[in-house]
């Protein structure tokens, strides 16, 4: 199958090049991640929490679906990065963390625990936007190795 | 000698484990249509559709799952998944297959997923319910190289989406049921209102809750559409902002519908509309 460019993509689904039942209900819902929820260099013992608000490091997505929409986003957040067997980075969110907006403003005009799922109404565009912050703990033993973990964004529409 | 100095190093109180990059977010998901799924019993199959809108091929499975939206005591709406429904719910998801039901997805491309039902050949008369849940996570994993230190971090973000399956044989009706409609509060610059729904019928209510606020002179000057499905009962707070509003007194209408415009009216049974109002006092 060959790629076809995204905004032929989203000209076909609006205009029912792509299948019937995309044209038939209203704008299907997705989320896309736009930026790394990064803490930069660490210091083995040092904490570092990147603010929700830190428009260079925190966490950002984008949800897209049909206006007036209400859409539930959870966040499924890991405890720790995992490398190796058994070495571990702890990985620390609190209630302050998560915000959500609907005019991209950084950080978000209205918080939320991203520990626990949310709803966002969409605005006429269509789009919302979600922050996470968060904190790393490194112990002053830090074991050096590739960590890894997985972080998972559910979205639903709560209308249907 | 070297592995000597390699051991010394990564003994030093290493001054970074440099470039440690939560790296989970910078994939684009798999998009899901049609949101709303609707299956006949003369039917039995369906299709959806996953378009990659990436620029990075996306492993993409397909799963079902018995779930509804139910509201907490809050009055928030949240969707609850059972893995193991009783065996007397309505649920779909034990007898429908997906194909493929794991499929990798290049950028740009759209995948179709043929969906077919195979439900007891005793299934009564009713509608049955399944949420189709599409994870996708990107191909290739992020891998970040930390300088010196050798550390590499990688963190894979999956992206879930929920969308819902409706199954219908033979005749299946719905009605609402207005249970609740009060102001909690008013303040200068919101209104916190309940609405408690209940549904008739053996299937589901899917329309629309409207909250109009009124002047004085009858003109709408603030107006809450929300998407609603009633699967069993809501008991739902809305917060509506009513900030820039005159202080005055208004007419809170609530309006609850079969009006859904994201939804092909075909598959929207038919259930009488509600209308109620309250007068509000702002400032």
């Amino acid at each position: 199958m060959r790629p076809l460019p995204r905004a032929l993509v989203w000209v076909g689904l609006f205009t029912g090049f792509a299948a019937a039942p995309l044209a038939a209900q209203g704008r299907p819902l997705s989320a896309v991640g736009q930026q790394d929820l990064n803490f930069g260099s660490l210091i083995p013992g040092v904490p570092v929490t990147v603010s929700r608000f830190d428009p260079a490091n925190a966490g950002q997505f984008e949800i897209r679906g049909q206006r007036d929409a209400e859409v539930q986003i959870e966040l499924t957040l890991p405890a720790h990065l995992v490398a190796g067997a058994s070495a571990t980075l702890p990985l620390e969110f609190t209630s302050a963390d998560g915000g959500i907006a609907t005019d991209r403003t950084v950080g978000g005009t209205q918080s939320f625990d991203p520990r626990l799922p949310a709803t966002v109404v969409l605005p006429g565009n269509g789009k919302a936007y979600v922050y996470l912050g968060g904190t790393v703990r490194p112990a002053t033993n830090q074991a050096i190795g590739p960590y890894s973990a997985t972080i998972t964004l559910t979205v639903a529409y709560t209308g249907n | 000698m070297l592995r000597r100095t390699l051991l010394r190093r990564s003994r030093i109180p290493v001054l970074v484990l440099a470039a440690l990059a939560l790296a989970p977010v910078i994939a684009d998901a798999i998009l899901v249509s049609p949101h709303a799924l609707f299956v006949t019993h003369e039917q039995r199959t369906s299709e959806i559709y996953l378009v990659n809108q990436g620029d990075e091929a996306e492993e993409v499975t397909v799963e079902f799952e018995y779930g509804y939206p139910v509201t907490d005591s809050a009055g928030q709406i949240t969707m609850r998944l059972i893995p193991d429904p009783p065996a007397d719910a309505p649920s779909a998801a034990g007898w429908l297959r997906a194909f493929p039901r794991q499929a990798r997805v290049e950028p740009g491309q759209r995948q179709r997923v043929r969906i077919r039902a195979n439900p007891p050949a005793d299934l009564p008369d009713g509608e049955y319910w399944s949420r189709v849940i599409v994870t996708s996570r990107r191909a290739e994993q992020p891998v970040q190289m930390a300088g010196d230190t050798a550390v590499r971090v990688g963190i894979t973000l999956q992206l879930r989406t929920i969308t819902s399956l409706t199954y219908r044989k033979g005749e299946v009706s719905t009605g609402i049921q207005l249970d609740d409609f009060h102001v909690e509060s008013v303040t200068a610059d919101s209104i916190a209102a309940w609405v408690g729904l209940t549904r008739s019928g053996n299937g589901a209510f899917l329309g629309t809750v409207l909250l109009e606020l009124h002047d004085a002179e009858g003109n709408v000057v603030r107006s809450w559409p929300t998407p609603a499905a009633v699967y069993y009962t809501v008991l739902r707070r809305f917060a509506l902002d009513t900030a820039g509003l005159a202080p005055g007194r208004y007419i809170l209408r609530l309006l609850v519908s079969t009006d859904r415009q994201d939804i092909d009216q075909r598959h929207v049974l038919p259930a009488g509309p509600i209308e109620r109002t309250v007068e509000v006092e702002i400032g």
